[in-house]
Parts: structure tokens; C-alpha cells; sequence
């Protein structure tokens, strides 16, 4: 009788552990289904595609366009943006028609700061 | 040895073997993340934070430097344009109003960006002046370079802005 106890309690105090274990595990798995989703495999904010320009923000008297810039230009070792494929990109024509000058500036991309490291 | 007896060593062995197993499941599991992206950006974060001012100070002459060129490129396309419009109207003998109206936004245009040129070097020459090895000490000086920095973004956003009036104004008189 008093062996069966103790088997009981051993048995008990294993279950807690599986249990325990268990949630451990699903708690880990849950973080890591997360994370990419977010973040990608530089640990940036993942830019997926252009869009088209947006006059989204008035602060400052100043139109504030966001273009969002494309991935293609992120570069994949530094998880920042590469500056060669930033200027290829923003590339200037020698056409002086209104149109065309007025088509470059709405392409304009101000890059937005990144100082979180300081 | 009695039956129960072996079936419960039986069923302890079994469940010490789960736990031992999940444990180490989890373990295994939690020694991947270590190597996950957000980790990896955390060890570039250190790295940049070793000699954090010049790497801000590179990043944004880079930024600045080109923002200026292409800006400075822009006005002059502009500047024609709106010397052959101005021509035309007045050898046709129409109101020029638009275009001269224009050409005092590009002059706007032109101050904004010599502004943002500026402010944008004082960021530059901030940054690059923070020592290494005195990063915490000099932390207020790093802000103050940030600070100058947006400021000199605005600047820029402020060119755009009065750029794209120009062109506004110079389409009507077209």
C-alpha cells in the first residue's frame, strides 16, 4: 500500500513536468511563428511593394509623401537600404518637359531615419 | 516480482522518458531562437553602437549628398523649362503671370535646399565627432546630431514641397 503511494506521487509529479514541458515548448513555437511575419531574415521590417505615393501627413506645413521603398533595394546583408540601388533607382532623365519633371518629384523618396540605436 | 508492481515501473519509465524528451524539446527549440533574425539584429545593433557616430555620419552623407544632387539636377530642368515657357509667352504676347510666379517658388525652392544642405552637414559634422570609446558621455551630442538631422530632412521634404508648387503654378500658364 504504502509502495503504490509513493508510485502515485512519483507519477504525479512527472505528469507536472510533461505539463510543464509542454507549455514550455508550445509557448517557444508560438514566439517563433510570430517573429517572421515581422521581421525578415535581417531583422527589419519587411517591405514587401511599392505603393503609390500618398499625401498622408500635413505636419509642418510641408506635404509629407510616403513612398514605401522596395525590397529590391534592401540590402540583404545589411538589412538596409542600398544606396547604389537607391540612386539607380531615383535616377534623373535629361527631359526638361514639365511633365516629366513633375512625374520625378512625385517619385522622390525622402528616406525616413532610422536613429533607434542611439 | 508482483504484475503491478512492473506495470507501474513500466508506466514511470515511459513518463520520464516523455518529460526528459519535451524538455529537451523545448530546450532545443529555445537554442534555435538565439539565431533568429531578431537576434542577428541585435548583434548588428552592437556593432554599429561600437562606432556609432561615424557609421550615423556616413549613413547620412550619403542620403544628404544625394537628396542635394538630385534636387540641385531638378531645379536646373525646372530652371530651363520655365525659361522656354516664360520666352514663349512673352513672343506671343500672353500673361506670364503663372510662370514669374513659378520662378519666385524655385527661388524658394532653391533657399530651402541650401538650408537643408546646411543643417544637414551640422548633423554630419556632430556625429563625426563623437569619440568611440566616450559614446555615453557624449550622448547628449548624439541627440543633438539626431535632432539636426530630422530637421535637415524636413528641409528637404520642404524643397519637394515648394518644387512640386512650382510645377503646379507652371502648368496653368501652360
Amino acid at each position: 500500500m504504502k509502495n503504490q503511494r509513493t508510485i502515485f506521487i512519483t507519477i504525479l509529479v512527472v505528469l507536472v513536468l510533461v505539463v510543464v514541458g509542454v507549455l514550455i515548448f508550445n509557448n517557444r513555437e508560438e514566439e517563433t511563428s510570430q517573429t517572421p511575419e515581422v521581421l525578415n531574415e535581417n531583422g527589419i521590417e519587411e517591405i514587401t511593394a511599392t505603393v503609390p505615393p500618398e499625401i498622408i501627413d500635413q505636419e509642418n506645413g510641408i506635404e509629407e509623401v510616403i513612398t514605401t521603398v522596395p525590397s529590391e533595394i534592401i540590402d540583404q546583408e545589411t538589412g538596409e537600404v542600398d544606396q547604389e540601388a537607391f540612386e539607380e533607382m531615383q535616377k534623373l532623365s535629361d527631359d526638361t518637359s514639365l511633365e516629366t519633371i513633375e512625374a520625378e518629384l512625385n517619385n522622390t523618396i525622402i528616406l525616413e531615419e532610422d536613429f533607434s540605436d542611439l | 516480482m508482483r504484475k503491478e508492481t512492473i506495470f507501474f515501473k513500466f508506466l514511470l519509465g515511459i513518463l520520464i522518458t516523455g518529460s526528459v524528451f519535451s524538455m529537451t524539446f523545448a530546450q532545443t527549440n529555445a537554442a534555435t531562437i538565439t539565431s533568429t533574425p531578431t537576434n542577428q539584429h541585435q548583434q548588428r545593433t552592437q556593432e554599429r553602437r561600437d562606432n556609432i557616430g561615424q557609421y550615423y555620419a556616413n549613413r547620412l552623407t550619403n542620403h544628404f549628398d544625394f537628396y542635394y544632387q538630385r534636387f540641385t539636377n531638378l531645379i536646373d530642368k525646372l530652371e530651363i523649362s520655365l525659361n522656354n515657357s516664360l520666352s514663349n509667352l512673352m513672343f506671343n504676347g500672353k500673361d506670364a503671370k503663372y510662370v514669374i510666379d513659378a520662378q519666385a517658388k524655385l527661388a524658394e525652392a532653391k533657399m530651402a535646399l541650401g538650408h537643408a544642405q546646411l543643417v544637414g552637414y551640422e548633423a554630419i559634422m556632430i556625429f563625426e565627432a563623437i569619440e568611440p570609446t566616450q559614446y555615453e558621455a557624449q550622448r547628449d551630442q548624439a541627440l543633438q546630431a539626431r535632432d539636426a538631422a530630422q530637421q535637415a530632412r524636413i528641409e528637404y521634404l520642404e524643397t519637394l514641397s515648394l518644387l512640386k508648387q512650382a510645377v503646379r503654378l507652371a502648368k496653368i500658364a501652360h
